[in-house]
């Protein structure tokens, strides 16, 4: 990051500190922090790896499978060990027969109809997220729009407006309205004289009046003007039928108060700004696509028991998640590491003092993912909601629904929670009985036919998950400048990968390109030495 | 035989109704609504409930995967009341920090019931002076 590029941030930062309090701050901390643009070079490969140099590699997430796919390409002998019997690491996706056991022994099934998934880890792919479109391009993975703005969909806060759902639409039409029209007032009260000419004047009331939807007085109220953007009290038909009735405009004291437009923020900014996709049939098309590339490398249920380096190599001992009773040891050259942080910080090893302590300083953010099977798409069908995310101040935090087979009768599965901060340690402590139970009871508060519809559910908490124990790595700035140098270096045989080596946490873009910068700096080392 | 099945039935209600008033009303406020986002549980049993046993397991026995987390039972560790205080305002490594979410009283309560139960047997118990020291709050 450039002197120029953290000087806006920490201003902008500051800004939203002054106006908005500090949970905005907080808010925006994080998401300009996972703002940062990719680096990814799409004619990237590398040359000149010896098959007799080995390479091993620790998980078969995105990272290890992105490093793995890369170095066989390049030449190298690669191995890859996996916990699980599968491949993806949180590019996972559940579907119905497929059961899964979360620590405390819990076991889960999905029952979700043929067809109908749940992603518990990423759902959605920005455009600029070029690294992840590139390698569903190499691989045919087939990608559809992921809806993230709905205006249809709704804003909700337990505290305003008698706790009625308002549509997004509604909430942007009216502040934008009420907006305009102050200001307008202000500038035909002269309040503005001092900074803008005449010309900018007449222009800037101009935008006002367009971009507001005013009347031809200036005002935001039941008009033409308002209705054409906040939507109509009846919509317009055809022959005899009803004459289109404007829409009354929501109180705009109550609506300042409410903060619904503070959910507004979220589809504006650079990350969920349109276009997002999504892997057509689930996420883990992208996962099963790259292990397809590597069958043979990967040895699954592969428990990492020991790291050891020397000046010769490095030594894994492992361990058959099936068999407890054998260790195994593979011997390479060198090794990239993608466990995450929580869980290799519990593996013993011989890391330098300056790596070891940078593995055992970052927390793992806490977060709970909720699939919710129901009856019919009533979302759809009553509600005309299409795709997109509703918003809550509830535990739930938000709704998403189904971004694919619009319109389509039987059973549909929509994203019931997606739970951050003291809730989702309160959600991972439920079990999973009583997280649906509470799913559901906050959900009915946006759509009454929640009760009535609901026919199956399940649920993913990250820091319950035996192979992860946390969701993503939860930088700071103060843990950046302690330690982020330090576990990006090659230490002796090792290198790390994965979101948590990466300035996009939590993404797959930061993922892969930490696994691509990483090898590409492990393949410069072993170049030279040989030289 | 009357009496006792009448007890069982309460005792049944009452456990269903326990569930449900813990879903109802332990789930705390956070959102960008809200000022500051906290936790809504009072009594170490209910902190405990609520929040620890989701990575320290019901019983404090922890849970082994790839990783694992530590068992709070039986662990003497927890006997020297600075360690537990600490670690439950500041975290370290897997373990968060909670300070930004819990009040000293908050920290006391947890502390003094993990201390205490689940296979410890902690003499002293923790004042709320004892978390200030640490939370210099």
């Amino acid at each position: 990051m450039n002197d120029g590029h953290s000087l806006s941030r920490r201003r902008i930062l500051s800004w939203i500190g002054k106006t908005a309090g500090a949970s905005a701050m907080y808010q925006a901390m994080n998401s300009l922090a996972f703002a940062s643009e990719s680096n990814y070079d799409s004619n990237f490969s590398l040359d000149g790896g010896n098959s007799k140099t080995k390479i091993i590699i620790l998980g078969a997430g995105l990272a290890g499978m992105t490093a793995a796919h890369e170095l066989k390409k390049a030449g190298y002998s690669v191995k890859v060990l996996e916990y699980r019997p599968i491949a993806g690491g949180r590019c996972w996706t559940l579907r119905g027969g497929e059961q899964f056991s979360e620590l405390g022994g819990e076991i889960q099934s999905c029952n979700f109809d043929p067809g109908l998934y749940f992603n518990p880890g990423p759902w959605r792919i920005p455009y600029h997220h070029h690294a992840v479109l590139g390698y569903c391009k190499e691989f045919g993975v087939k990608l559809e729009p992921f809806v993230q703005v709905n205006h249809n969909a709704r804003l909700h806060s337990s505290m305003a407006f008698g706790g009625k759902p308002q549509s997004i639409r509604v909430v942007q039409a009216d502040l934008h309205g009420n907006i305009s029209e102050l200001l307008s007032k202000c500038i035909d009260q002269r309040r503005l004289n001092d900074e803008l000419t005449v010309e900018d004047r007449e222009k800037l009331l101009e935008v006002l009046r367009s971009w507001g939807g005013l009347d031809r007085n200036g005002e935001y109220k039941k008009s033409l003007e308002s209705s054409l953007r906040r939507g109509f009290l009846i919509d317009a038909g055809g022959g005899s039928m009803p004459l289109p009735t404007y829409s009354e405009t929501l109180d705009r004291g109550e609506l300042l108060k409410s903060g619904l437009w503070r959910f507004l923020l979220d589809g504006g900014s650079y990350e969920f700004q349109p276009t997002l996709f999504q892997p057509v049939g689930g996420m883990d098309m992208l996962a099963r696509a790259f292990s397809k590339k590597l069958a043979g490398s990967i040895e699954y249920n592969a428990c990492v028991k020991n790291i050891h380096q020397s000046a010769e190599g490095v030594k894994i001992s492992w361990q058959n998640v099936n068999d407890p009773s054998s260790i195994q040891t593979e011997s390479a050259d060198w090794c990239i590491c993608t466990l995450p942080l929580s869980i290799l910080n519990k593996i013993p090893s011989n890391f330098s003092a300056r790596m070891t302590s940078a593995i055992h300083a970052i927390p793992y953010a806490a977060s709970v993912k909720i699939g919710l099977q129901f009856k019919r798409r009533f979302w759809e069908s009553d509600d005309h909601i299409y795709g997109g995310i509703s918003y809550t101040d509830l535990p739930i935090s938000k709704i998403s629904y189904p971004s694919n087979d619009y319109g389509s009768s039987g059973k549909g599965v929509l994203l019931g929670g997606y739970i951050w901060g003291p809730n989702a340690y309160e959600f991972s402590a439920m079990s999973a009985e009583q997280r649906i139970k509470s799913a559901l009871h906050y959900g009915s508060q946006l759509h009454s036919q929640y009760q009535q519809e609901f026919d199956s559910g399940i649920s993913v908490s990250w820091h319950r998950n035996s192979w992860t124990n946390g969701c993503y790595a939860q930088w700071t700035n103060e843990l950046r400048a302690a330690h982020y140098d330090a576990m990006c270096e090659i230490d002796n045989r090792i290198v790390l990968a994965g979101e948590h080596v990466s300035y996009i946490p939590a993404w797959q873009e930061g993922a892969i390109l930490s696994a691509l910068d990483a090898i590409k700096r492990l393949h410069n080392r072993i170049i030279n030495r040989a030289l | 035989m009357n009496s006792i099945r009448i007890l069982v039935f309460s005792l049944l209600v009452l456990s269903l109704l326990n569930n449900y008033v813990s879903a109802e009303t332990f789930i705390s406020e956070y959102s960008i609504l809200h000022d500051q986002p906290h936790f809504n549980e009072i009594s170490g049993k209910q902190l405990f409930l609520g929040i620890c046993q989701g990575c320290h397991m019901s019983e404090g026995e922890g849970a082994i995967g790839a990783g694992y987390y530590p068992a709070l039972a039986n662990n003497e560790k927890l006997y020297a009341s600075g360690y537990p205080i600490y670690l439950v305002l500041e975290g370290s490594g897997n373990m968060p920090a909670f300070k930004k979410y819990l009040t000293d009283e908050q920290v006391m309560s947890v502390v003094n019931y993990i201390r205490t139960t689940m296979g410890n047997h902690a003499r002293d118990s923790v004042s709320l002076a004892d978390v200030q020291a640490i939370s210099h709050r």
